[in-house]
């Protein structure tokens, strides 16, 4: 019945493979990018994204970007995909979902160099010399945003806002923790005893629910909210946007990608947690390049590195009291001098 | 309809569908010909001759990747098809696929490394699955709740069941994000070709339909699932158990979409992310529409459906067509193979200029 036509068919396609596979892949792009999830989220993959096209105009690399899409069954034969096909003498990807499957597929291809943001391989237990990995302190920008908000709740200057600040996160995952953590300390040590609400939408890409969570902080009294929910967020903004209360973004400058085309949106954004995602990848790029990237290890970012850092905002700024902004900057030199340690989430006391 | 004026209709809308695809393509990306030809290809291994004259596979992975997706799709197809020869649509499988890998998941784990926990497991998913699917068929059958509603209601509450005991009670807190530890090694499945997710599954999914066709045609139990599904008055007036007939056909498939959920943690995975994606059972309707509900055409239908899944993705990696474009392509080729009318149309359509043409030289 539809048996003949369907075998009809994989056999015409059979017979175009050998001319097609390799025609298909034309000209050689050197950098994949590989995304567990999807463009778009403003935030975490599009900061990495950035980095990729920063690389090709900087270093006169060709990168090209492919994306895994959210089923995680797919992502192991994608990515062995990328490193087989002999294409790409480098791969780039990021989360610590990735982390066990670039540990898993990095030795079988000891001539493909794999570098790993925002996760890591466990070089105890796996041949990869291969592989560079690099971690973020976030709990050191999450400190910060702490002590924004919590100094501008505190400061009182916000209508209808008690002593209170929010945190919406995505998914109750260490790196997400690690924020946190950052973020509550700095609240306490800017302002003791203040409220820090917290709850989490469990998805990375459900700006709904981010909206629904980040409307009950506010109507609860919090002046600010500091969103670390990956595309989920952008619900938290828009929620920021209807209250005329406040939200500090994560991973990219948020306010900067709004501000075209919604600036009474990025007029709500206080500032923005960069994780500098793009910066890193940049770096390690540009050190492949000139063969001194370190593989076989990881490198902790942060602060110091300046792959941790605050996004300035001048609308929103005007906003906040200097007495709060200078808080900020004495928190930050404090970090950078290693005068203060901020909590982490991460068993072991660093990420 | 014919076997070959159904072929015909196949190839035709599957012809118009790559057409209408190519005009997409032709118009966002620069290079049309090769995105076509990654398309159709993409899913084949490329044999090469190496410089030392020896033959290389390259892109087994992606041949791989086809077995496997179509191992899945035909499992969750199962899912979708049974039930409907009773008349009884079921959207059910997402949540049927959902227990089933948990259940495969938490017996890996609580029995360890022993030989037992294969099997074991692969029963857990096909029972946890199964259990899921009679709650639906009693819901139906008992208080008459429509099978569309509750399937759909029971997958959120197995998904939100999955998430609070992969979160909650089977964490691993070392992961670094929300996952079970890793399964075992006795109980998870070994790759049959190296470098791919290929395992005996692929050989259990044919099993397995034949397994069913085996019960529809050659079982009591199925002639009554037959039964029900053409004309339940008659048949309850005959003295056939209807009801029982009907419950037990959502069991059965829950225990295929069961078996799905044990491809996917077992086999794909070994460990259970959080966010494992819901979704994955509802392509089985794609697969069961298809099949035009047959259950023999499944494991076709499925390879189809897979083939177009694994060669839109090459396409995506290899060239400049965007992911949204592709998965715009891949819907239109759905919407042309199951359109039923519209292949008629075109052919009438064909002959009448035909006839017109003939007419004229006439």
């Amino acid at each position: 019945m539809r048996a003949p036509a369907l075998a009809l068919m994989l056999m015409v396609m059979a017979g175009l493979a050998p001319a097609g596979a390799r025609a298909a892949e034309g000209g050689s792009p050197r950098v994949a990018f590989f995304v567990n999830g999807a463009l778009g989220d403003k935030s975490f993959f599009d900061s990495a994204a950035r980095g990729l096209r920063q690389a090709e105009a900087d270093l006169h690399l060709a990168t090209r970007t492919i994306e895994g899409g959210y089923d995680p069954t797919r992502w192991e034969s994608g990515l062995v995909d990328l490193a087989d096909s002999g294409d790409f003498p480098i791969i780039v990807t990021g989360t610590y979902t990735m982390g066990p499957l670039v540990q898993k597929v990095a030795p079988d291809y000891p001539d493909v160099t794999f570098i790993l943001f925002d996760g890591v391989v466990d070089y105890a237990h796996c041949a990869c010399g291969n592989v560079y990995s690099m971690r973020f302190r976030q709990n050191e920008g999450g400190y910060l945003a702490g002590v924004l908000a919590a100094g501008l709740a505190r400061a009182g200057t916000i209508p209808g806002a008690g002593e209170m600040v929010g945190l919406v996160g995505a998914m109750p995952i260490p790196v997400i923790n690690d924020f946190a953590a950052g973020y509550g300390a700095g609240a306490q040590d800017a302002a003791p005893g203040i409220t820090v609400l917290r709850q989490f939408a469990n998805s990375f890409s459900d700006p709904a629910t981010g909206k629904e969570i980040a409307e009950a902080q506010y109507g609860q009294g919090a002046g600010v909210i500091f969103q670390v929910a990956g595309a989920t967020g952008q619900g938290v903004i828009e929620a920021a946007e209807e209250t005329g209360r406040y939200v500090i973004g994560v991973d990219s400058d948020q306010a900067a990608l709004y501000r075209a085309s919604s600036p009474r949106r990025a007029a709500r954004i206080l500032t923005s947690v960069m994780k500098n995602v793009d910066a890193a990848i940049l770096r390690a790029l540009r050190l492949w390049q000139q063969g001194r990237l370190p593989l076989g290890r990881t490198e902790s970012l942060g602060l110091k590195e300046g792959a941790i850092g605050l996004a300035d905002n001048p609308e929103a700024a005007l906003t906040v009291p200097p007495t709060v902004r200078a808080a900020v900057a004495a928190a930050r030199q404090r970090i950078i001098d290693g005068t203060l340690t901020v909590p982490t989430a991460f068993a072991g006391g660093q990420p | 309809m014919t076997p070959s004026r159904e072929g015909a209709r196949i190839a035709l809308a599957v012809g118009a569908a790559l057409a209408l695809g190519f005009a997409v393509m032709a118009c966002v990306s620069d290079h049309p010909w090769a995105a076509f030809r990654a398309l159709l290809t993409g899913p084949l291994p490329s044999i090469e001759r190496a410089a030392d004259g020896r033959m290389v596979v390259h892109r087994l992975v992606r041949f791989g990747a086809w077995l496997q997706d179509a191992t899945t799709l035909t499992l969750v197809g199962l899912a979708i098809a049974i039930p409907f020869r009773a008349r009884q649509f079921s959207l059910g499988a997402d949540g049927q696929l959902f227990m089933g890998a948990l259940a495969a998941a938490a017996v890996s784990l609580g029995l360890g490394d022993t030989p037992t926990a294969l099997p074991l497991a692969f029963l857990a998913a096909a029972a946890a699955g199964a259990g899921w699917g009679l709650v639906a068929g009693l819901l139906k059958t008992r208080f008459e709740a429509n099978e569309i509603v509750t399937t759909l209601m029971l997958n959120v509450v197995a998904v939100q069941v999955y998430r609070l005991v992969v979160g909650r009670v089977l964490n691993d807190p070392t992961a670094g994000f929300i996952t079970t530890p890793p399964l075992p090694e006795a109980a998870t499945l070994a790759p049959l070709i190296a470098r791919t997710t290929v395992t005996a599954m692929v050989l259990v999914a044919p099993a397995a339909v034949a397994a069913a066709l085996f019960l529809l045609r050659r079982t009591t139990l199925g002639y009554e699932i037959d039964l029900a599904g053409a004309n339940p008055w008659f048949a309850v007036r005959a003295g056939v158990p209807v009801a029982r007939a009907t419950a037990l056909a959502f069991a059965l498939s829950g225990a295929f979409a069961g078996l799905a959920g044990f491809h996917v943690s077992n086999a794909l995975l070994k460990r259970l992310p959080v966010d494992l994606t819901p979704g994955i059972g509802l392509e089985g309707i794609v697969v069961a529409l298809l099949a035009r509900g047959r259950v023999g055409a499944l494991p076709l239908a499925a390879l189809g459906y897979a083939y177009l899944r694994v060669g839109a993705q090459a396409m995506e990696r290899a060239t400049d067509v965007p992911r949204e474009v592709v998965l715009v392509i891949q819907a239109l080729i759905i919407l042309f193979v199951v359109s039923d009318r519209l292949a008629p149309l075109a052919l009438g359509l064909m002959r009448r200029v035909r006839t017109n043409l003939g007419g004229r030289a006439a």
